[in-house]
């Protein structure tokens, strides 16, 4: 029997690493996927606490996350190549408008 | 039955809105003038007769001759005018002895002076505007002694500074009119920040300004009982510092050392206000307030030591100076700021009776020498100096002899009232309660032979002497605030602006020769003729009008004094409204000489100081001078007297040079600039340099802020640890 | 001998981290995809030895069969697959986000959230489509309305995402 804990900390690691992605990489679109492997984090921590507590409730927010994380990463590649349609580089330091 | 004290006061003010609004009321200047000069004396004289009913139908038959009624006939005297918290001053006028008598003095001497008045200003232009600020004086002054508490004192006290500063200043367009009046202002309110210190005090001991008031809750009844609002003793140290700041207020307010000044200088303005303010009235507020105190300094010796020390000095002080003026009006001044002084001596040994007797000879015969010596002045078409009259004793007789008896009853010749009302002073100086008496009586004997000399020297260099100027070929000083131009343009209809600019710059050529500390002429420049063409004039007897009032005032200077004063009939009238020595700590010591042996001391001290100055103006009849010009302009105790003991050099040093600087350079360039304004702009400046710092956060890199979420989770992840643990003490 | 369940949890956790920092420390962005669905499939493995059979069947269908396919189509789009222009803001950033990473999974690795009292229930039919379905359909439950809300949500979606990238609107 895996103890619940562990999958908490696992999640955890891939949350910790899609955060630290997040925060280095510089190509907009890479930083979306790590966007997307903390929802996927939050989705195993959703299904292992539901199966520790025996509720079904834990799976239902995972299929809504799902649903949505679709929606937004749909449009948020469209913006992603509205924005960087126009520019020669994707760098994402490039769009700094809001420098003091 | 109502009382009609109400009338007494309010009369005045009907006279002052009338003369106010003349200017709408009638179109035409001369019967303007006319309806003022009817109005203006006649609702002084009705107040006069208003007293003297209230005076026999509320007073007398009144218990301990003391009422309180309301200033608004139909209010209750206790309608409170302010009540804030815990502070209540009402309405009410108090109607007893000492009020009547200076409500008699006010509106019966102040009368004939506005009768003099309408004679002496009736060639002015702005005569309507001269008697509305007369008016409003009257006012004023009678709020100032029939106000039951300290707060209408107060509105009084201020109001004749105000009427003061108005009517010395009447004639503007000189600046040094001007700055006579702010002199005069700016050094009574100097007064008045003790006075209104005094007042502070006063409420915190005694939770009341009310002089008296029902059940013994007044101040004077506190103060009588010795207790305070508590009911616990009052406390010796906090009565001294009540009548110490008192007694500064009287100080500015009856030019007593070392707030003296501004009373020569308020001699710039026209005579009748000279004789109603500086010499009857106002300057006798602050005598009049320490008598209606009387409860409370007969319970502090300090403070009665300091009033007496302070009123002998001043005394002396101003009998030294006024041996060495010129001008006719400038002695008179210093005579009234040493008569004061003996006044004060009188308060200051606990004798306030003799003081406030002293207070109504004063009036009298001062009023006389005043309106005299003006009417001297409109004789000599303007001019005042001494060195250039002379010899109108033949010329003007009338004059003369009304100011001869003005004369002598100033200097105390026996029999007339200034004889009676110093030797009461004098012998209770003698007997002064805080010893030094030998010494106040010698300093006084000394200042009332130099009062003898000065007045009749008075009295030779202006009538006796031979003439100094030609009768015939007289200049005229007029004072007007409008050239003859202008007059002529006015009358024409014309309106002329910029009058007063154009004034300025013409006679400033002339003032600017004169300093502050002037000695030799007092503000007085020659000035243009008005319209009636008066370069070689002669001299002539003054109208009707003037003359009157004078023939009455030398009548009241002769009686008065023998009528009240050994009969005791004053002391009897005034016993309700003045506290006995007997209540305080000290008591009445010993006079030196008995009463007889005192009278006739003053008397050979009168007879003495006028025979002297008889004697050394007869020997000099041809030039009027005792003392030839080298001897005077080197003979250092002369120079020192004519500069007024060096009082107004070291004050103009101190507060205006050295105070300017002061003002200059260290409260506006170092406390304002640098200070002030300077934590101000460091305020924005910290804000600017804090935002510099704090706007390199927006660095506009998405990343970075991302991390700064990130930072924030963290942070409370470790907030929601710690708490967890201390919650659950793993 | 740790049980069978234990060790697969073990190599299954491996590939889903390997696979992870791949993501990130890969510098062509196709090859970082390509690790992000390895991480996808093996999230799916772990989610059914959660028993939770649906979730994984969707995970790969919408995650690495939909998601996953969008983003290449965009980085082809965007022409990304030469490694891009290196412009340096400064290494403070990447180095206080990995002392901060690392902060941050220490002190939840040692919380006392992570430890929950009791043990994992065994319910074998907890992830089945007919559960799932049960649970979806069911009037009584609250989750048929936000179910239906889904669709509008997908559809404001398809619309946003035309008029981000349409070249004229």
């Amino acid at each position: 029997m895996v103890p619940t804990s562990y999958y908490m900390v696992l999640a955890g690691i891939l949350f910790t690493i899609g955060v630290i992605g997040v925060l280095v990489k510089r190509n907009p679109i890479v930083i979306f996927m790590c966007i997307e492997l903390m929802l996927n984090a939050a989705n195993l921590t959703f299904v292992a606490l539901g199966k520790h507590f025996g509720q079904v409730n834990g799976q239902m927010y995972v299929i809504f996350a799902l649903a949505v994380a679709a929606a937004e990463v749909s449009v948020g590649l469209g913006i992603i190549v509205a924005i960087f349609r126009s520019k020669e580089t994707i760098n994402i330091d490039e769009v700094n408008l809001m420098k003091f | 039955m109502p009382s009609y004290a109400w009338l007494i006061v309010w009369l005045p003010l009907l006279g002052f809105v009338h003369n106010a609004a003349a200017g709408f009321l009638y179109k035409n200047l001369a019967t303007r003038k006319k309806a003022v000069s009817y109005v203006a004396p006649g609702v002084v004289l009705l107040g006069f007769a208003a007293t003297l009913f209230v005076l026999m139908t509320e007073v007398l038959p009144a218990p301990d001759h003391r009422a309180i009624v309301p200033l608004i006939p139909g209010l209750s005297p206790e309608t409170p005018w302010l009540s804030v918290g815990g502070f209540k001053a009402n309405f009410g006028l108090l109607l007893d002895p000492l009020s009547m008598l200076m409500a008699m003095v006010v509106t019966g001497i102040g009368g004939l002076i506005h009768i003099y008045a309408t004679g002496y200003m009736a060639e002015d232009r702005e005569q309507p505007r001269f008697f509305t600020y007369f008016n409003l004086f009257i006012f004023m002054m009678l709020l100032l002694v029939l106000g039951s508490n300290f707060l209408m004192l107060f509105v009084g006290w201020e109001g004749v500074g105000t009427c003061s500063y108005l009517l010395i200043s009447f004639w503007y367009t000189d600046t040094n009119n001007a700055k006579a009046g702010n002199k005069a202002f700016i050094v009574n309110r100097i007064g008045d920040v003790g006075f209104a210190l005094g007042m502070m005090a006063i409420w915190s001991t005694f939770g009341t300004l009310s002089f008296f008031a029902d059940k013994g809750a007044g101040v004077m009844q506190m103060a009588a009982r010795h207790v305070d609002v508590l009911g616990q003793p009052l406390v010796p140290a906090m009565v001294t510092v009540i009548c110490v700041c008192l007694f500064v207020g009287a100080m500015g307010k009856s030019a007593q050392i070392p707030l003296w000044v501004w009373l020569p200088d308020a001699m710039a303005g026209p005579t009748p206000v000279s004789a109603l303010i500086h010499a009857a009235t106002m300057v006798t507020a602050g005598v009049v307030m320490l008598t209606r105190c009387s409860w409370l300094f007969v319970q502090s010796p300090h403070a009665l030591q300091l009033v007496g020390w302070v009123g002998i000095a001043t005394a002396f002080v101003g009998a030294t100076i006024g041996l060495v003026q010129n001008d006719i009006k400038r002695v008179l001044a210093f005579s009234t700021v040493s008569q004061l002084g003996y006044m004060f001596l009188a308060c200051g040994v606990g004798q306030f009776t003799f003081g406030m007797f002293h207070v109504l000879t004063h009036a009298c015969f001062k009023a006389l020498l005043f309106l005299g010596s003006g009417a001297v002045i409109h004789s000599m078409m303007g001019e005042q100096d001494m060195r250039k009259m002379g010899g109108l004793k033949k010329l003007i007789p009338r004059t003369c002899a009304l100011m001869f008896i003005g004369t002598y009853a100033i200097a105390g010749f026996p029999l007339l009232s200034g004889f009676f009302s110093k030797d009461e002073i004098l012998s209770s100086a003698s007997a002064s309660p805080w010893g030094n008496g030998v010494l106040l009586y010698a300093v006084g004997l000394i200042t009332a032979f130099m009062t003898a000399f000065y007045m009749n020297r008075l009295m030779h260099k202006t009538f006796y002497t031979d003439a100094r100027f030609v009768d015939g070929e007289l200049h005229a000083h007029t004072h007007s605030n409008f050239t003859a131009e202008e007059e002529q343009a006015l009358d024409a209809g014309v309106h002329s602006a910029d009058h007063a600019a154009h004034r300025d710059t013409d006679d400033h050529a002339l003032v600017a020769a004169h300093s502050d500390t002037d000695h030799t002429n007092d503000a007085h420049t020659a000035m243009d003729d008005h319209g009636h063409g008066h370069s070689g004039g002669s001299v002539h007897e003054s109208p009707p009008s003037m003359m009157f009032p004078l023939y009455v005032l030398a009548a009241l200077s002769v009686v008065v004094g023998f009528v009240l004063g050994p009969t005791k009939i004053f002391e009897k009238f005034l016993e309700p409204s003045v506290a006995n020595l007997s209540l305080g700590p000290l008591a009445k010591g010993e006079p030196i000489v008995t009463e007889q042996m005192g009278w006739i001391i003053s008397s050979i001290v009168a007879i003495a100081g006028l025979g002297f100055a008889y004697l050394v103006y007869t020997r000099a009849k041809a030039t009027g001078e005792a003392l030839s010009e080298p001897v005077k302009a080197k003979n250092p105790i002369i120079r020192f007297l004519v500069a007024k003991w060096g009082f107004d050099i070291v004050y103009n040093y101190v507060f205006i040079t050295l105070g300017g600087k002061f003002a200059d350079k260290v409260l506006w360039k170092y406390v304002d600039v640098r200070l002030i304004d300077g934590s101000v702009n460091a305020l924005a400046g910290l804000v600017g340099a804090m935002s510099n710092a704090f706007k390199r956060v927006q660095t506009g890199y998405v990343r970075n802020y991302a991390l700064g979420i990130f930072l924030g989770v963290v942070v409370l992840l470790i907030g929601l640890l710690a708490q967890w643990t201390v919650l659950n003490g793993r | 001998m740790p049980s069978a369940s234990l060790i697969t949890f073990f190599i299954l956790a491996a590939i889903a981290v390997i696979s992870a920092l791949l993501v990130v420390v890969n510098v062509n962005p196709v090859r970082s995809a390509l690790s992000l669905v390895v991480t996808f499939l093996t999230v799916a493995a772990l989610y059914i030895t959660l028993e939770a059979q649906f979730i994984a069947a969707v995970q790969i269908i919408v995650y690495a069969g939909a998601i996953m396919v969008l983003f290449l189509f965009v980085i082809m789009l965007l022409n990304l697959s030469a490694p891009t222009a290196v412009r340096e803001t400064g290494k403070l950033q990447p180095r206080v986000a990995t002392v901060l990473g690392v902060v941050f999974i220490t002190l939840l690795s040692v919380s006392p959230l992570i430890t929950l009292p009791g043990t994992p229930r065994q319910m074998t039919d907890i992830g089945t489509v007919r559960t799932i379905g049960l649970y979806l359909y069911s009037p009584q439950l609250p989750w048929l309305f936000p179910f239906e809300i889904t669709s509008i949500l997908l559809l404001v979606a398809v619309i946003g995402a035309i008029v981000m990238a349409k070249r004229r609107i």
